[in-house]
């Protein structure tokens, strides 16, 4: 036979949808926020996705964020986010503020969820400063569902708070609550009582989150969902519960490779030649999300929940170590 | 095996030329459903069980736009609602079956099964292989088997040096696992390039192409939702021109353990040539009756159960791809938070 192929089949590259998109429009939502309107170059469909999901936008090489999408699932033919121009930037929102205009070419990763809506008779939606974004196609499902929804909006200016007029429209279900005019969000009104026929859906700034986190508390375990914008604070661990060194078994690639002191799972089994995802490295975009199939992992990251953690059954390889001597993962 | 189909996704109910002036019965996710045309050609879609005595409204007649049950006579109207009783002057107030949205794109009619309010949120997904450019025929099949082994299936192609060597291309001896797979949210694309090999018989016969030299192919599939499958297989001419043909294949569960297959065979080339497209059916419904008989075998000896329970290898990456966003989509619809409404992989036993 002339042309016998052998290939080996542990040559498989995973990665997530790229596209490049153009930016179709542009306009100022409120004080320092920008709305992107993202649309494909020839005009075809964009790929599904539902409410809660994010995509990441490829800046440059060395610059990649994560971006809720606030427009409806329902139209394919567009992807809106909202972006903040944030004082304290490590240069996206600059980025985006100062160099993103109509007509500009963007890579374009995703979509994914790390924050799906899961199906409930009743929402509580609360969004503080940006965190709105997400929360936007959210009340449209809500309400396209018959649920009951109401959301509690913080900001610190009616002037910085993205879609707190179209909100305010919407009638007694949307509580604006401006810094300057209300003070701080008062949880306690919409939390005080644990409700077993509510889910939380909470999106914003790190104190906003934790504050949440403490009024829940006493809420049904799985009743809170929250996305971070940010990675989430060091937890004190119990010393001595992470290796220094493990061993990892990629189980379906016949692969194993030792993890070293200063290096993720992630780099080590990238570098041993098995395709893995991987996006923010920091255990917040969810993409290295790896099923666990052997031996207990220590999780660092800030997308599963605490339930998530306990059944130990997957885990962020990009920040996420390991307890015992030996994982077994299933790549 | 419980039902391991989201409700919330648009499925094909029927091909266009199945629904006409008769009334059509269909199960579809386990639920009764008529389908038949208005007479302005609006296809109409409800519950198939009369709102008085549970008979098939199938087994009664149409009267215009209106379906009238076959046992008391009582007429419902296209949005499912009661419009007349014979035996009494006046309707009894909200007497009504399910009426179904619906969306016709030929050759399919897609219908929404999931929770009421919802259907606006999504469409049924764009098929660029149905439209122009391309010529394309089809038929559909029942199959005795989960809907999940059909899809997965078709994402591992490495069956088809076992189960199709003929229409191989010959001198393939394996094939890359899968070279590329590339994941979004709702979707899973898998690429594989196959190095230069010569033309299998079909396709010799299809493209007219000279038999005496190698061609390099790009095979790719993409998992659009749990309603459709699409892969293609595009043989590089040499001189730029490209073969291209893809099935498209629409997997509507009827119960959890049958399975509704649309199969359509689209090509990009010699579109006006029917003979070239009939004899392309007639191989390719040759394959999927295999493919079909494989997988109904499956289902009888074990069910889709014990295959997730089954040993995982590389060529399964895509596979795992698709059953974590179904089992987010699951997760969803069931309000469920424990197991994670995020993917949790199905684990090796």
């Amino acid at each position: 036979m002339s042309a016998t192929a052998q290939i080996q089949a542990t040559n498989v590259s995973v990665s997530e949808l790229e596209i490049e998109l153009v930016i179709s429009g542009r306009e100022d939502l409120a004080q320092d926020v920008v709305a992107l309107t993202f649309a494909h170059p020839d005009g075809h469909p964009l790929p599904g996705w539902t409410p809660g999901a994010h995509i990441d936008l490829i800046l440059d090489a060395s610059l990649t964020r994560q971006y809720s999408l606030c427009s409806s699932p329902a139209d394919t033919s567009l992807w809106r986010i909202g972006v903040l121009r944030d004082p304290g930037s490590r240069g996206g929102s600059d980025f985006i503020h100062d160099r993103l205009h109509e007509g500009t070419s963007v890579l374009v990763r995703g979509p994914r969820n790390n924050f799906p809506l899961v199906s409930s008779p009743r929402y509580q939606f609360i969004a503080g400063g940006i965190g709105i974004t997400p929360i936007l196609p959210m009340i449209e499902f809500a309400q396209a569902a018959g649920a009951e929804w109401h959301l509690l909006y913080g900001g610190r200016r009616r002037d910085s708070m993205a879609f707190a007029g179209s909100l305010s429209s919407m009638g007694d279900q949307v509580a604006i609550c401006p810094q300057d005019e209300t003070g701080l969000l008062e949880l306690a009104s919409v939390l005080g009582a644990p409700r077993d026929d509510t889910l939380v859906y909470c999106c914003g700034p790190e104190a906003l989150l934790g504050a949440v986190e403490k009024a829940c508390s006493t809420w049904p375990s799985g009743a809170l969902h929250i996305e971070r914008f940010s990675a989430k604070p060091v937890v004190d661990e119990p010393s001595g519960a992470a290796l220094e060194t493990f061993e990892v078994v990629c189980q379906r690639s016949g692969v194993t490779v030792t993890v070293p002191t200063g290096k993720s799972v992630l780099d080590v089994i990238d570098e041993a030649g098995v395709s893995v995802l991987g996006s923010c490295y920091e255990g917040i975009c969810g993409s290295c999300e790896t099923a666990v199939l052997q031996g207990t992992p220590l999780h660092r990251d800030s997308v599963l929940t605490d339930e998530e953690r306990e059944a130990n059954d997957v885990m962020m390889i990009c920040v996420s170590r390991s307890c015992s001597e030996r994982l077994v993962l299933d790549l | 095996m419980s039902a391991n189909y989201p409700r919330n996704c648009w499925y094909v109910a029927a091909r266009s030329e199945e629904v006409g002036r008769e009334l059509l019965a269909r199960r579809l996710l386990d639920l009764p459903v008529v389908l038949y045309r208005e007479e302005s050609g609006m296809v109409v879609a409800l519950q198939d069980r009369c709102a008085h005595r549970a008979y098939p409204l199938s087994k009664g007649r149409l009267d215009g736009d209106r379906v009238v049950c076959g046992y008391h006579g009582f007429e419902y109207d296209s949005s499912g609602r009661c419009v007349r009783v014979p035996s009494q002057p006046n309707v009894a107030y909200g007497v009504c079956v399910r009426a179904f949205p619906i969306r016709e794109h030929p050759p399919f009619v897609w219908i929404w099964l999931g929770a009421p309010g919802q259907s606006g949120l999504s469409g049924p997904p764009f098929l660029p292989w149905l439209g122009e450019g391309w010529a394309s025929s089809g038929t559909w099949v029942d199959v005795t088997a989960n809907y999940m082994l059909v899809h997965e299936h078709y994402v591992d192609l490495t069956h088809i040096l076992e189960m199709h060597r003929a229409e191989t291309p010959p001198g393939l001896d394996s094939l890359p696992a899968l070279d590329r797979i590339s994941v979004s949210e709702t979707s899973v694309t898998f690429t594989r390039d196959l190095p230069p090999a010569a033309l299998a018989d079909w396709e010799a016969e299809a493209t007219a192409l000279p038999r005496d030299r190698d061609y390099t192919r790009r095979y790719k599939g993409t998992f659009l939702s749990p309603a459709i499958t699409v892969e293609s297989w595009a043989i590089d001419g040499g001189d730029g021109s490209t073969y291209e043909q893809a099935r498209v294949q629409a997997v509507t569960p009827e119960s959890p353990t049958r399975t509704h297959l649309f199969w359509q065979f689209a090509r990009n080339y010699e579109t006006e040539r029917e003979l070239v497209g009939r004899y392309l059916h007639g191989v390719f419904e040759a394959i999927m009756r295999q493919d079909i008989a494989v997988l109904e075998t499956i289902e009888a000896q074990a069910g889709y159960g014990q295959v997730v329970r089954g040993a995982h290898v590389s060529a399964d990456a895509g596979v795992l791809k698709v059953r974590s966003i179904v089992a987010a989509m699951l997760a969803r619809e069931t309000g469920s938070v424990s197991p994670p409404a995020r993917f949790a992989p199905f684990p090796v036993a």
